[in-house]
């Protein structure tokens, strides 16, 4: 079990020592890889205090004096509450400031819906030149942390809050750089997903018969590569899983995939209800309340393969 | 040193040519140009916005029009210093041009896009801190309006520039009194300002935004201040032509009529 910030962070800590070009900010946001990172690299390093919109614009005049910028902070305070920043600053200009999300989704499960990142997802990718990934796992978030130092761009990298288990097939680079994996082959049922929801959906194909039924991790939600397509292209149907609200998120996005390649075929989406949750119980229990818990899914794959 | 007539022609130039632009394009923003048409002539004719001894066609210092409406108000100094094309110069209004009435980054001379306000101090900062951490001299001049100080994130980026003191900061605040819908004072109350600015710790300055010698003296008292500064120059919106001149309708071009222009360019010669 690794945490993904720790796996981002330590990446991007050896290049950064390297690369004295490389900088990384936080707005009062920590990890025990930001510690090593801020101590041996503090010319390098840059505390912005719990200030989202200065951190994002101060980002922006780094980058444009030749410096490659991470900022990092909490998934929903350094998407939405600077949303203007990350599009007037870094997006027209179109700068290499790579922000970290981390604790997307429900990570946040027991500090209630202002600390939920559910909306992230379609903010983020409505922004003009960005570029959207989601770790599934902690190696992942390490090779996206390599490849935004080898290819630096504007860009938003999704990680989850808790630790969690590198997911099999093991993630290599160059499905990093296409954009997705793919994690089980099959024609009659194809799953979208990432993030979180890949681990979830996975337990629920192994503890079932459920046969031909292909799995895709979505890392790069946007752009959406040619080779996701035609992987799409190839299923019977599609369904796409993720922990966000309805609106413009995993689903809308292959849905826009489907749409631009003139593609007709079933498509269901599962994902958040339109509604913020209060309720006590942790994130499984708020997963079961908005039907993304295992059962829910298991129920909705087994339905999508009889019908 | 320059004599203050010499700064004063170069500022009715830079007026008269605006004009002519706006005059063209049928739009731009002439209230808040105009109210920073000095500071702009003095900065750049001063020399406090020093060549890069490089590059004729290029500075070593840089400088942020966070009021990005009033960005077109350095493009004939550029124009005059050779730094944007006289082609894109001339061709503005008429033919295909780098220039815009909002300032951005393809635009030589221009170092941030801006149009939305706040956010130029940050970036600003941003350059600074590199700078600083390069162990370069360079400087970054950034001027904002009052209106911007409505936007939090400046009142973030100020601590942030005099927490890490970057000196190699000059603010100048274009304090022209009036924002779209009237004065500040009486839409929501900003003053007392230069206490709130010093409060966060910069060295703060004032002075006539129209006066050169004021004005000159002040960016020398700030370029070799030891900590982060701010001028606030008291400034009249619309400056130099009598119908704009604190009206806060000249936020925005109006129409006009043939006399009416010909008005306006008597009042700039």
């Amino acid at each position: 079990m690794r945490h993904q910030r720790d796996a981002f962070i330590t990446a991007v800590f050896e290049g950064a020592k390297a690369n004295k070009d490389i900088f990384l900010l936080s707005a009062d946001f920590g990890a025990p890889a930001l510690d090593q990172f801020r101590d041996q690299l503090p010319q390098q390093f840059v505390h912005c205090g719990i200030s989202e919109q200065n951190m994002v614009d101060m980002a922006a005049g780094l980058a444009l004096d030749g410096r490659q910028v991470f900022c990092y902070a909490m998934a929903p305070f350094v998407s939405l509450r600077c949303l203007e920043q990350h599009k007037c600053a870094a997006g027209v200009m179109n700068l290499p400031v790579c922000t970290i999300v981390a604790g997307v989704g429900l990570g946040y499960a027991d500090a209630g819906p202002t600390h939920y990142a559910t909306e992230d997802l379609a903010c983020l990718r409505a922004i003009v030149n960005s570029h959207v990934v989601t770790a599934s796992d902690a190696e992942v978030a390490r090779l996206l942390a390599v490849d935004a130092m080898s290819r630096p761009k504007f860009s938003f990298v999704r990680l989850d809050r808790q630790p969690c288990p590198d997911l099999t097939p093991a993630i290599r680079l160059e499905d990093v750089r296409r954009g997705f994996r793919i994690m089980r082959r099959g024609k009659r049922l194809g799953i979208v997903t990432h993030g979180f929801m890949l681990g979830r959906v996975l337990e629920v194909l192994e503890q079932s018969a459920m046969a031909d039924v292909a799995v895709a991790d979505l890392i790069q939600a946007k752009p959406i590569s040619n080779d996701f397509v035609d992987f799409i292209s190839a299923c019977n149907r599609i369904v796409s899983i993720e922990e966000q609200t309805p609106c413009g998120g995993l689903g809308s996005a292959v849905l826009e995939a489907l749409a631009d390649n003139g593609m007709v075929k079933p498509f269901s989406r599962l994902t958040l209800p339109e509604r913020y949750f209060s309720e006590n119980g942790g994130r499984m229990k708020l997963l079961e309340l908005g039907n993304l818990a295992p059962k829910n899914l298991a129920d909705k794959i087994n339905q999508l393969l009889d019908g | 040193m320059r004599n203050i007539a010499f700064f004063q022609e170069k500022a009715r130039k830079v007026r008269r040519e605006i004009f002519e632009k706006y005059v063209l394009l049928q739009q731009g923003h002439p209230g808040s140009t105009f109210s920073m048409a000095d500071i702009a002539v003095a900065l750049y004719y001063g020399n406090f916005v020093r060549r890069d001894p490089k590059s004729s066609s290029k500075f070593y210092d840089k400088v942020i029009v966070s009021k990005g409406h009033a960005t077109s108000c350095i493009y004939p100094i550029l124009a005059d210093m050779g730094v944007v094309s006289a082609e894109d110069w001339q061709n503005w209004g008429r033919d295909p041009s780098v220039l815009r009435v909002f300032g951005n980054v393809r635009i030589p001379g221009v170092d941030a896009t801006s149009g939305s306000l706040g956010h130029g101090l940050g970036i600003a900062a941003g350059y600074a801190l590199s700078f600083k951490r390069r162990k370069s001299d360079q400087r970054v001049f950034v001027v904002i309006s009052e209106g911007e100080l409505y936007e939090g994130s400046i009142w973030e980026s100020l601590l942030f520039i005099n927490h890490y003191q970057l000196d190699n900061i000059c603010i100048v605040l274009d304090r022209n009194d009036l924002i779209i819908l009237g004065n500040t004072e009486s839409c929501v109350r900003l003053e007392p300002v230069k206490d709130k600015i010093a409060s966060f710790g910069l060295k703060t300055f004032e002075c006539n935004g129209h006066d050169f010698g004021e004005l000159l003296r002040a960016f020398e008292q700030m370029t070799d201040a030891p900590g982060p500064t701010c001028l606030i120059a008291r400034t009249v919106k619309g400056k130099g032509v009598r119908m704009m001149e604190n009206k806060p309708q000249w936020h925005y071009w109006n129409p006009m009529s043939e006399a009416e222009v010909e008005l306006c360019r008597k009042e700039l010669q």
